[in-house]
């Protein structure tokens, strides 16, 4: 299946404004940001820790919603969803 | 008026339209790009997540202190020293509450609306980021 990701901020430096990847069904979202951060030298080191959770301050959305960094690892994708991640806000 | 824009923004318009017969106090917050050494500073938004966070908290800060009126204009793109940011204007029938409602709107941008920061220097760049705790 196939689903988008995007990135802002210095993780869209990093990783491209979007990322379309084609991923196993049945795939969570971890997965989807494992296989995104396969694509880049140190992409991994950026965004998971060493216990290969993701770093607690990053933000997620899926589908326009936001979703805890807890449920990453349970939510399983379908095609087409649209996952968004980011660093901590600065606007204002 | 709720909006995300690369345009500069027309404050005295802003203020002229706020300006109504049930509305006793108007209180403006005009965020500015300050000089601490950078040559430019560049905003980026998650448009279509920011401009939904805008209007619930819009709505909060109407509800929660009964505001009359509402405005909340935010830039991005790349903007200079002394360019305008964010501008939020709340109308009330009571300044308490303009003032309250002010604080409380720009405090949940800051806390919550994907936009980002990007301060531009001679020597290079960096990301501003919100609080990781």
């Amino acid at each position: 299946m196939r689903v988008k990701v995007r990135t802002f901020a210095r993780l869209r430096e990093l990783f491209g404004k979007e990322s379309f990847l084609n991923i196993p069904e049945g795939s969570t979202i971890t997965k989807a940001i494992e296989v995104m951060c396969s694509t880049v030298d140190e992409g991994r080191k950026e965004i998971f820790n060493d216990d290969g959770s993701l770093k607690s301050y990053f933000i997620l959305i899926m589908n326009g919603q936001r979703i805890s960094l807890q449920d990453a690892n349970s939510i399983l994708l379908r095609d087409g969803d649209d996952i968004a991640l980011f660093p901590p806000v600065s606007g204002g | 008026m709720i909006s995300i824009t690369k345009d500069d923004i027309d404050i005295e318009a802003m203020i002229e339209r706020a300006k109504k017969p049930n509305i006793g106090a108007i209180v403006i917050f005009l965020g500015t790009v300050r000089d601490n050494g950078i040559a430019s500073l560049e905003l980026e938004a998650f448009e279509e997540v920011a401009l939904r966070d805008l209007q619930t908290i819009n709505d909060s800060a109407v509800h929660l202190y009964h505001l009359q009126s509402v405005d909340i204009i935010h830039r991005t793109g790349k903007l200079s020293v002394g360019d305008s940011i964010l501008l939020i204007i709340c109308g009330a029938k009571h300044r308490q509450e303009a003032f309250a409602g002010c604080e409380f709107i720009l405090e949940k941008i800051k806390e919550h609306v994907p936009i980002w920061k990007k301060e531009i220097r001679t020597d290079g760049h960096r990301w501003i980021e919100g609080d990781h705790t």
